[in-house]
């Protein structure tokens, strides 16, 4: 079975991952975070605790904004990014690009040792 | 029809959010939809509904944290739109100025130049109303002051970053403050280390919560908790006096002569002033005008301006306040009374103490001590 991610590496990718979703088009609450779910491979659960306030602080920094519709017979408030939104997408996964590399690059001489079984 | 606890837990949420209505009821609505359909799909996948509505529910967490969570981004926002209107006002006012300036004509006064007060105002004259500032100030002390005794502060911080959490008491309050990360710094104190307090009770008012934050993080003595000009300042306790003037006319007016020379005799609680409990912790027994302290030296002889029942008051108030007094001790603070108006220099949390004193000894007049109290708690609150 994989292991999930600790809180302290998902906190400064959570914007990116639901960015990254909203940028394949418009959604609701739920729905992002069973695709979050499922893009991970079942790694990365959002708790709907973490979500909303989430969606709204992207709401409220104008990178996605949001319209309610009820043709499911209730009130459901979808979202989707803004030109921001894209642009602030692309800048941090070439952010998160460099990061990764960066990272790569150092544990590269240790990988040997982490990885050689006990 | 949402479930019953579902809508039990929205409004718990609802009550705790800091938001306008129709923003509340906007979560509300969002997040319903999230329990109902999160509720299918588990007793799709076999759940029992009551099992279902609790895991549902518990994904979403504490309805308090959840509220505190919401609350943040919008007052974020709302913040950032009060410092682009207070830029855009401030550049008005200076664009005013110096169109004003230069368009003023030669013969007539500099229009914001020297200060002129007059009863009759003549034209090209501005009137500032001098004595309207200090005024403004003090009430803006008292009404911050009044915010921190409040006691229906409600939440529940469950690792909650130390500055996260003062900015929901600034939200709460609705008054900024201000923390002076240097203090912090120098105490190598992380301003994101985790707080958890909960106060459910609303029995503890914001001061108490403020200063109960500042434990969390033992800070509780390094730091201090000012009034400034409009806003509360997080900064290092400070033992550098300041000076206050009291107007005390209103507890001085009634007392006799009499009254005080009894007082100086030393008679047992017999005397206009008394304090149970009125300095907080430890003041215990209170005091009373020559009472169980012995009587002592209230003197009839006066300075200028200073009259004997004066004197009797401030003794009280350096009794209560519990603190070094230069005429006492040969250091510490400074107290003069003139015409009734007590000048105090002291620290910030001896003016504090001196102001709840007073609060208490104006309530107590104000219903009527009994001539002969004991000095005794009576009046302890």
């Amino acid at each position: 079975m994989s292991q999930r991610f600790g809180p302290d590496l998902l906190r400064g990718s959570l914007d990116l991952m639901v960015l990254s979703i909203l940028a394949g088009g418009s959604t609701y609450g739920y729905d992002l975070q069973q695709r979050v779910l499922e893009a991970s491979g079942q790694l990365v659960q959002l708790q709907a605790g973490t979500l909303y306030p989430l969606l709204h602080r992207l709401e409220a920094d104008k990178l996605i904004r949001s319209r309610w519709e009820d043709s499911t017979g209730r009130k459901r408030k979808w979202y989707e990014i803004t030109a921001a939104g894209k642009q602030r997408l692309s800048a941090q996964t070439a952010e998160w690009d460099r990061y990764v590399a960066c990272i790569q690059a150092m544990l590269a001489p240790i990988r040997s040792i982490v990885t050689r079984p006990v | 029809m949402s479930e019953p606890e579902f809508e039990a837990f929205l409004r718990q949420l609802a009550h705790s959010l800091q938001l306008k209505e129709l923003q509340k009821q906007a979560v509300a609505d969002e997040l319903r939809d999230h329990l109902e359909e999160r509720l299918q799909l588990l007793m799709a996948q076999g759940r029992s509904r009551e099992e279902a509505c609790q895991q549902a529910l518990a994904e979403f967490g504490d309805a308090v944290t959840l509220a505190h969570d919401f609350t943040l981004p919008q007052q974020r926002l709302q913040r950032r739109r009060t410092v682009r209107y207070t830029l855009t006002s401030a550049t008005l006012v200076v664009t005013t100025f110096v169109m004003a300036s230069f368009y003023w004509p030669v013969q007539r006064p500099e229009p914001f130049g020297q200060v002129v007060a007059q009863t009759d105002p003549q034209p090209g004259f501005i009137e500032v109303p001098i004595a309207a500032a200090p005024d403004k100030v003090e009430l803006l002390r008292q009404e911050i002051e009044a915010k921190l005794q409040k006691r229906d502060l409600s939440f529940s911080m469950v690792d909650v970053p130390f500055q996260d959490a003062l900015q929901y008491v600034s939200d709460a309050l609705e008054v900024d403050v201000i923390i002076n990360n240097r203090v912090f710094e120098e105490n190598g104190v992380d301003l994101s280390t985790p707080v958890n307090l909960t106060l459910r009770t609303g029995n503890v008012s914001a001061k108490t919560a403020l200063r109960l934050l500042l434990r969390q993080i033992q800070m509780e003595k390094t730091a201090a908790i000012v009034i400034r000009d409009g806003f509360i300042d997080i900064t290092e306790t400070d033992n550098s006096h300041e000076v206050q003037v009291y107007n005390c006319r209103d507890l001085l007016e009634n007392v006799t002569v009499d009254q005080v020379q009894a007082a100086r005799g030393g008679h047992g609680g017999g005397g206009m002033f008394q304090i149970g409990g009125a300095a907080g912790e430890g003041a215990g027994g209170g005091l009373g005008l020559g009472g169980s302290s012995g009587g002592v030296g209230i003197g009839l002889s006066t300075s200028c301006g200073t009259s004997s029942a004066g004197v009797a008051l401030m003794h009280v108030l350096q009794q209560a306040s519990q603190t070094d007094w230069m005429d006492i001790d040969g250091n510490g603070g400074t107290m003069t009374e003139f015409n009734g108006l007590i000048t105090i220099g002291h620290t910030q949390e001896v003016h504090e103490r001196i102001n709840e004193i007073l609060k208490k000894l104006r309530a107590a007049n104000t219903q009527g001590a009994p001539a002969n109290g004991a000095a005794s708690g009576q009046r302890k609150s």
